[in-house]
C-alpha cells in the first residue's frame, strides 16, 4: 500500500503549479470580464456628462456672439473671430469642431466633419446665424484609456497578491504541517518524545498530530507526574515543536511594507501642499527632508535593530517597531507643517528599520539551510512586490480619498500587520546579550581597503543617490508639474522595480557566465545616468519613462556584479570578517546615498530647476562611473609597471 | 474542515477580494473622471471671469467695485444650477467677489479660502472635497501690484454624483455575475486538483484511527506501520512503568 504521507508530499510541487496556473487564469478572465462590462457602463454614463459640458461651453460662446450682434457689429468685421472659434475646440478636448453658420453656409468655410453636428445654438440678435458644435466621440474612449491603464496596474497588483496569499495559504495549511508532522514522526521513531506537534484545524494532519500528541503527553504525565501535567491538561505537559518558516514572515512583512509604500507616489507633492513656516531653507530642499529623514533613520538603526533582534527576539522587536511606524503615519496624516512630516517619516523609518531587519533575522534563523536560502530570496521578493503594489495602489487611492486618509490607511494596515505577526511569529530562543555584543565587526579594517571604499563611493552610493533623489523625490514633483495625476506618477515609478525584478535573474546569469563583473558594474553605473543626460530637456512623461527605463535596466544589471565585485576586492578581509559582515557594511554605507539623494536633488531643483537638476544628477552618476574606471585602470597600470620592474 | 474545502474557501475569498478591489478602484477612477469633467466646466467658467477681471484691471478699475464680476458670477450660477458657491479671492485671504446660492455662514467661505490657499501652493488647480461639497479652484491671474487672484467653484456633491447610486448597483451586479461562475469553476477545478492530496489525507486519518488508536496493523501503509511502532514504543513505556509500580 502506498505511503499517504509520501504521496501527499510528492504531490505538493505539482499541486502548487496547477493551483497557481488555475488561479491566475481565473483571475485574468474574471478581471477582463469585469473590466469590459465596467468600462461599458462608464462610457454609457459619461456621454451625457460630456454633452452637458459641451452645451455649457456652446451657450457661453453663443452669449459672446449675441453681445457682438446686439452691439450691431457684423460678425465678418470682428477681428480673429475664426481664431476665437478654433480656440474653443482647442481648449476643450471634448469639442471636435465649431462652426458659425449663416443660412446653412459656414461663415468661414472651414473643413467640418461629414456627419451632422451634435449641438446647435441660436444667437439672439442675429437670427440668421447658428452656432454648431461637433462633439469628439473618441474623447470618451480616450478617457477610458486612463482607466484601462489603471486596470492593468490593478491586475498586476492582483497577481502579486495572488502569489503572496496562495504561497502563504499552501504553506500554512499543507507544506508546513506536513513537514512538521514528518519531522515529529521521525523524532518519535528515534525514541525522542521531548516535543509534541500542536496544529490548529481539523484536517487529517492536525487530527493525527493531536491524537499522537495526546499519547505522548500521557506518557510524560506518567513519567513525571509532578511536572504540571494536570495543571496544563489541555495543551499537554510536553513542549510544542516550534519551527520557523518563511510563511510566518511573508504576510506581515508584505502588509507592513505595502502600507509604508502607499505614500511614495505623492510624498513631495503632499509636503509642498502642507507647506512650512521655516524660511532658512528653500522650499524645494525642505521637500526632500521627509525622504531624507526616513532613509537616515533606516541607515542609523538597521545595524542596531539587528543586534536588538538577536538579543530580544524577532517577535518582540517586530511588535515594538510597530509603535514608531504607526505613530509616524499618524504624525504625517495630521501634519500642519513640513517639520511634522519630517518627524513622522523619521519615526516610521525607525520602525521600518526594526521590522525589516527582524524579519530578515527571523528567516536567517530557519534551521533548514535549503529553506533558509530560498527564504532570503523570498525576503527580497516580498519587499519588491510590496513596494510595487503599495506605490500603485497609493497613487490610485490618493486621488479619491486624499492624503490624510492614505496615512490613516497605512496606520491601520500597520496594526493589521502587527496582529498577524503576533499570531504567526513563533517565539524563539534569542542569543545572549554577550553573544550579540561580541558579534561586532571591525568595520575600520574593511574600510582601509581603498578599492572597497572607491567602489562604495563611486558605484554603490551614486546608485542610491539616483534612486532616492531622482525616482523618489524628483519624479513625483516633476510629473506633477507636467500635469500628471498621482496614479500616472505611480505607474511611471513602478517601472523601476518591475525592471529590477524581471531582469534580476538575467543579470545574475550574466554575472555568473563569464562577464567581467567590473565592466558590467561600470557600464551599469554609467548607463543609469546616461538616460537622465539624454532626455533631461524633453519635458514629457514619455521622456521620464525612458529615463527610468534606462536606469532600471542599468541597475538590474549592476546588482549581482556589485556584490561579486565587492567580494572579489575584499578577498583579504573575507576570512577574518566574513561575507555577511562585508555585505552588511556595503548595505549600510550605500544608505549614505539614500540620505544624500533627496537633499541634493532638492537643492539642485531649487537652484537650477527640474531639467538642469536631472542633468546634474545624470552627469554626477555617469561621471562617478568614469572616475571609478580611471581609478582601477590606473591601479592596474601601476601593478603591471611594478611587475615589469 | 477538509483540507480541500478549506483551500477552496480561502482561494475563492481571495479572488472575491481581488475582484472587489478592482471594481471598487475602477469606480473611484470613474468618480475622478466625473470630477474632471465638472472641473473642466469650472475651467471654462473661470476663463470668462478672468476676461472680465483683466479687462477691468486694464481700465484701472478696482476689482472689488466691479459690478461686472458679480454679474458674471450670477450668469455662471444661472447656467449651472449645481454650483452652490463661487468665490473670487486674493492671496491675502480677502474675498473680492462672491456668489452664494444658499446664503451660508461667512465662516464657511473663509474656510474655503484658507484651504484653497493651502492647496494653491502645490499647483494652479486643485480640488476641495468635503462631505457635502466638492470645490474646484484655480489661479486666475496676478494683478498690477502683484496680488494673486484665485477662484473656487463649490458644487453640491450629491448633485455632481447623482448617477452614482445607479452605477454602484450596476457594478455590484457585474461583479456578482462574474464572481458567481468564477467561484464555481475555481471551486470545481481546485476540488479536482486536490483529489490526490485529499485521498492521501483521508488515508492518513483512517490509518491514524486504525493503526494508532485501535492498534491494528492489517492494511497499513508505511505511515501506518510507523505510527503503530510509535504507539508500541509509548505502550512499552507504559507497561514498564506499570511493572515498576507493581
Amino acid at each position: 500500500m502506498k505511503d499517504p504521507l509520501e504521496a501527499a508530499t510528492s504531490e505538493l510541487p505539482k499541486l502548487k503549479r496547477e493551483l497557481f496556473g488555475i488561479i491566475m487564469l481565473v483571475v485574468v478572465i474574471a478581471t477582463l470580464a469585469v473590466s469590459w462590462k465596467t468600462l461599458g457602463i462608464f462610457e454609457e454614463k459619461l456621454s451625457p456628462l460630456i454633452t452637458k459640458k459641451v452645451a455649457l461651453v456652446g451657450e457661453q460662446v453663443a452669449d459672446d456672439l449675441s453681445l457682438v450682434a446686439t452691439n450691431g457689429i457684423p460678425f465678418g468685421k470682428v477681428p480673429d473671430l475664426q481664431k476665437y472659434l478654433q480656440n474653443v475646440s482647442a481648449q476643450h478636448p471634448e469639442i471636435e469642431h465649431v462652426v458659425l453658420e449663416r443660412n446653412a453656409n459656414d461663415l468661414f468655410a472651414s473643413e467640418k466633419p461629414e456627419r451632422d453636428f451634435d449641438l446647435s445654438f441660436k444667437i439672439s440678435g442675429a437670427e440668421s446665424f447658428e452656432l454648431q458644435i461637433w462633439i469628439d466621440h473618441k474623447f470618451t474612449q480616450k478617457s477610458m484609456e486612463n482607466i484601462l491603464f489603471d486596470i492593468g496596474v490593478l491586475l498586476f497588483v492582483g497577481f502579486i497578491l495572488c502569489i503572496e496569499i496562495t504561497l502563504s495559504l499552501v504553506a500554512f495549511n499543507i507544506t508546513n504541517p506536513l513537514g512538521r508532522f514528518r519531522l515529529i514522526l521521525h523524532r518519535y521513531q528515534g525514541g525522542n518524545f521531548s516535543k509534541v506537534l500542536r496544529l490548529r484545524g481539523k484536517d487529517a494532519i492536525a487530527f493525527s498530530s493531536r491524537v499522537i500528541a495526546k499519547a505522548v503527553n500521557e506518557r510524560a504525565r506518567r513519567e513525571h507526574p509532578d511536572k504540571g501535567g494536570v495543571k496544563n491538561a489541555n495543551s499537554g505537559s510536553v513542549e510544542s515543536l516550534q519551527q520557523r518558516s518563511v510563511a510566518d514572515v511573508r504576510i506581515p512583512l508584505f502588509i507592513f511594507v505595502f502600507a509604508d509604500e502607499l505614500q511614495k507616489s505623492f510624498m513631495p507633492v503632499f509636503v509642498k501642499e502642507v507647506g512650512t513656516g521655516l524660511t532658512f531653507l528653500p522650499l524645494d530642499v525642505l521637500l526632500g527632508l521627509p525622504i531624507m529623514a526616513f532613509m537616515a533613520m533606516i541607515a542609523i538603526f538597521t545595524p542596531l535593530a539587528g543586534r536588538w533582534s538577536d538579543m530580544y527576539g524577532s517577535k518582540k522587536i517586530y511588535l515594538f517597531g510597530l509603535i514608531p511606524a504607526f505613530s509616524g503615519h499618524l504624525f504625517c496624516g495630521f501634519a500642519t507643517d513640513v517639520i511634522w512630516i519630517v518627524f513622522g517619516r523619521g519615526l516610521t523609518g525607525f520602525g521600518y528599520a526594526m521590522i525589516v531587519i527582524c524579519c530578515q533575522g527571523y528567516i536567517a534563523g530557519i534551521s533548514e539551510s535549503k529553506e533558509r536560502a530560498s527564504g532570503m530570496a523570498a525576503f527580497v521578493g516580498i519587499l519588491m512586490s510590496a513596494s510595487m503594489a503599495g506605490i500603485a495602489i497609493g497613487g490610485i487611492l490618493v486621488e479619491r480619498i486624499g492624503y490624510q486618509n492614505i496615512f490613516a490607511l497605512s496606520a491601520g494596515l500597520t496594526l493589521i500587520a502587527g496582529f498577524i505577526a503576533y499570531s504567526f511569529f513563533i517565539s524563539e530562543d534569542m542569543k545572549s546579550r554577550e553573544d550579540a555584543a561580541r558579534e561586532k565587526t571591525s568595520f575600520l579594517k574593511i574600510l582601509s581597503n581603498t578599492k572597497f571604499l572607491v567602489t562604495i563611493l563611486m558605484s554603490a552610493i551614486p546608485a542610491k543617490i539616483i534612486l532616492t533623489g531622482f525616482i523618489y523625490f524628483i519624479i513625483p514633483l516633476y510629473l506633477f508639474s507636467l500635469g500628471s495625476s498621482a496614479a500616472e506618477t505611480a505607474r511611471v515609478m513602478m517601472i523601476y522595480p518591475i525592471l529590477v525584478i524581471s531582469l534580476g535573474p538575467l543579470s545574475a546569469w550574466v554575472a555568473g557566465h563569464g562577464a567581467r563583473t567590473f565592466k558590467v558594474l561600470v557600464f551599469g553605473c554609467f548607463f543609469s545616468g546616461i538616460g537622465l543626460i539624454i532626455f533631461h530637456q524633453d519635458q514629457t512623461v514619455f521622456a521620464v519613462i525612458l529615463m527610468i527605463f534606462l536606469m532600471g535596466v542599468a541597475h538590474a544589471f549592476m546588482k549581482a556584479p556589485q556584490i561579486n565585485f565587492i567580494m572579489e576586492i575584499a578577498e583579504t578581509e573575507m576570512p577574518e570578517q566574513g561575507r555577511t559582515a562585508i555585505l552588511g557594511l556595503l548595505r549600510t554605507l550605500e544608505r549614505i546615498g539614500s540620505v544624500i539623494g533627496p537633499l541634493l536633488a532638492g537643492a539642485l531643483v531649487a537652484f537650477f530647476g527640474f531639467s538642469s537638476a536631472i542633468l546634474v544628477i545624470g552627469c554626477l552618476i555617469s561621471g562617478s562611473a568614469v572616475a571609478m574606471l580611471c581609478y582601477f585602470a590606473k591601479l592596474n597600470l601601476n601593478a603591471s609597471t611594478v611587475s615589469h620592474d | 474542515m477538509k483540507i480541500t474545502t478549506k483551500i477552496i474557501l480561502f482561494i475563492n475569498l481571495m479572488v472575491m477580494f481581488i475582484l472587489g478591489v478592482l471594481v471598487f478602484l475602477s469606480y473611484f477612477k470613474y468618480l475622478n473622471l466625473v470630477e474632471d469633467y465638472t472641473s473642466s466646466q469650472a475651467a471654462a467658467f473661470s476663463a470668462d471671469l478672468k476676461q472680465a477681471a483683466v479687462k477691468a484691471e486694464t481700465l484701472g478699475l478696482k476689482l472689488k467695485n466691479l459690478e461686472q464680476l458679480d454679474d458674471a458670477l450670477q450668469r455662471i450660477a444661472n447656467k449651472e444650477n449645481r454650483v452652490e458657491t463661487i468665490l473670487i479671492f486674493n492671496n491675502r485671504s480677502r474675498i473680492i467677489s462672491k456668489f452664494d446660492r444658499k446664503k451660508t455662514n461667512s465662516s464657511v467661505a473663509k474656510d474655503l479660502v484658507t484651504s484653497s490657499l493651502l492647496k494653491s501652493k502645490a499647483g494652479t488647480t486643485w480640488t476641495l472635497l468635503s462631505e457635502k461639497n466638492i470645490g474646484f479652484g484655480r489661479y486666475l491671474f496676478t494683478d498690477v501690484v502683484g496680488t494673486e487672484i484665485f477662484v473656487v467653484f463649490v458644487y453640491d456633491r450629491a448633485a455632481v454624483q447623482a448617477e452614482n447610486s445607479t452605477i454602484k448597483k450596476q457594478l455590484l451586479v457585474v461583479c456578482l455575475s462574474v464572481l458567481g461562475p468564477s467561484v464555481l469553476v475555481l471551486g470545481l477545478i481546485i476540488f479536482l486538483i486536490f483529489r490526490p492530496i485529499q485521498s492521501a489525507y483521508n488515508q492518513i486519518r483512517a490509518e491514524t484511527n486504525s493503526c494508532f488508536v485501535d492498534g491494528s496493523v492489517s492494511r497499513c501503509s508505511e505511515y501506518g506501520k510507523t505510527i503503530n511502532e510509535i504507539r508500541d514504543a509509548l505502550l512499552a513505556d507504559e507497561i514498564s512503568a506499570g511493572d515498576e509500580v507493581r
